[in-house]
């Protein structure tokens, strides 16, 4: 039932969330794509329901995210999050929701309730970033939520993590029966997009350090850490300012909040 | 002494030893041929004596049970198949080189006049012709039919086709994304 306090016309908002196993890159990019819409003047909320990342958590690269009540158990967590959407429908803005891997809050709620339909009837579109490796149980993920109805949002991205590949290991081949699956196919027929996020292979180096991608491919560190070597600044600055950009430039219209000047209300305001 | 006035069942034969096996594989693969033909009518335990008598011995010199021995003979009767169809593969005829005459020498090959155009090189292959063009094009077509192949039919997870629309949507995103992985391969491991 829509709520007849929010205006049916003007913007919508984005809660961008990912589903995927556990260790699939989830996390790493929702890190990528806050700090990449954040540098292009979007703004958003951001939510870190995942309890069980901590030293990459997106909380380690952006202090200003909420997190749940420390210790909160599965009914906690999916009580809290549907706090933090309520509280996105009201106050207006946009939102990146990580909510870890596995069977968690989110997942819970989305299969409780026709989570999509009342995010859809309150003008907050739910875009789904479904992160893909190249094990043959990373698809089995995908066909459970597709099958079942748990994460099969109107916006969905399917993103091939290149990351994932092993190393030696050519990409095509690792990629090929993700790729030609049916349910991949299905999904992209049924409106979904499939992209491949390029890898960046000294990652860890700059997410261990807590580094944004601007500051990595600047060469800094912050107080107290070693350096970087010579040439991994380079490889970031290629990932950052080339390959990631024509990752993002994939995404529909629309689907990345960028260059928010319709936003109706602070974000500060809603902290 | 029942025994000693049986007929025996098995005329001796050389056992000859088969390396990673035991004495049973290598008696009943000696005596394949007569096992195999009375296999049908008779007990195992009737053949596991006369085993006996020839004086086999199972693993750590304990008497094999039938059980144990039928199952050897499953490996014995694999193996006597597996090689029979190696032999049976195996190329006969040719000569070896110390089987060659001193005096033989090969054959020679007459070389083909040479062609009207003046183009193209005078060796030719002794085992095939000389190559002939296609019939006279019509209207800057090839004479022949030109045969291209089928593109490949995309399925659903049941197995049934696609419409064309969508198939050629599938056909898009297969192009593109493997054109990135491609890209992607070559920035590794070079072209």
């Amino acid at each position: 039932m829509p709520d007849t306090n929010i205006s049916q016309s003007g913007p919508e908002w984005l809660l961008l969330t990912t589903s995927g196993r556990q260790r699939v890159g989830k996390t790493a990019l929702l890190n990528a794509t806050v700090q990449y819409c954040r540098s292009h003047g979007g703004r958003m909320v951001v939510i870190n329901a995942d309890q069980q990342n901590t030293t990459h958590s997106l909380s380690t690269f952006f202090p200003d995210a909420r997190v749940p009540p420390a210790s909160g158990s599965l009914e906690d967590n999916r009580a809290w999050i549907e706090s933090e959407i309520t509280q996105m429908v009201q106050g207006r803005y946009h939102a990146v929701l990580d909510a870890g891997g596995g069977w968690t809050g989110f997942a819970s709620l989305a299969e409780d309730v026709p989570l999509f339909a009342s995010l859809e009837a309150s003008r907050v579109k739910l875009v789904g970033l479904v992160c893909v490796g190249t094990e043959q149980a990373d698809l089995d993920y995908l066909s459970r939520n597709l099958d079942n109805g748990t994460f099969r949002p109107d916006r969905m991205v399917i993103v091939l993590n290149e990351g994932l590949v092993t190393s030696g290991r050519s990409a095509k081949g690792a990629f090929a029966t993700v790729v030609t699956n049916p349910t991949v196919e299905a999904a992209v027929l049924g409106g979904a997009k499939i992209i491949l996020m390029p890898a960046l292979s000294c990652m860890s180096e700059v997410t261990d350090r807590g580094l944004t991608f601007a500051d990595a491919a600047a060469g800094l560190v912050k107080p107290g850490q070693t350096p970087m070597s010579l040439f991994d600044p380079v490889r970031v600055r290629e990932w950052w300012t080339k390959k990631m950009p024509a990752f993002f430039a994939q995404f529909p219209a629309g689907w990345l909040p960028v260059g928010d000047a319709d936003v109706l209300t602070s974000v500060a305001e809603a902290s | 002494m029942e025994d000693l006035e049986r007929v025996r069942l098995f005329r001796k034969k050389r056992i000859r030893p088969y390396r990673g096996r035991g004495e049973v594989y290598s008696w009943l693969r000696a005596h394949h041929d007569r096992v195999a033909e009375l296999v049908p009518t008779w007990a195992w335990a009737e053949l596991v004596q006369e085993m006996l008598r020839d004086g086999m011995r199972g693993r750590d010199g304990v008497t094999p049970t039938p059980k144990a021995v039928t199952k050897v003979w499953q490996r014995v009767q694999r193996d006597v198949e597996v090689n029979a169809s190696a032999v049976q593969a195996k190329p006969t005829g040719g000569k070896y080189p110390s089987r060659i005459s001193s005096d033989w020498r090969p054959e020679v090959v007459p070389q083909p006049p040479p062609s009207a155009a003046g183009s193209g090189s005078a060796l030719v292959s002794a085992s095939r012709p000389a190559w002939t063009p296609p019939p006279a094009s019509v209207a800057g077509r090839p004479a022949y039919p030109l045969a291209l192949a089928e593109p490949e039919i995309i399925r659903d997870a049941k197995g049934v086709p696609y419409d064309e629309a969508s198939q050629a949507k599938l056909r898009e995103m297969r192009a593109r994304l493997f054109g990135e992985l491609e890209k992607s391969d070559r920035g590794k491991f070079g072209p």
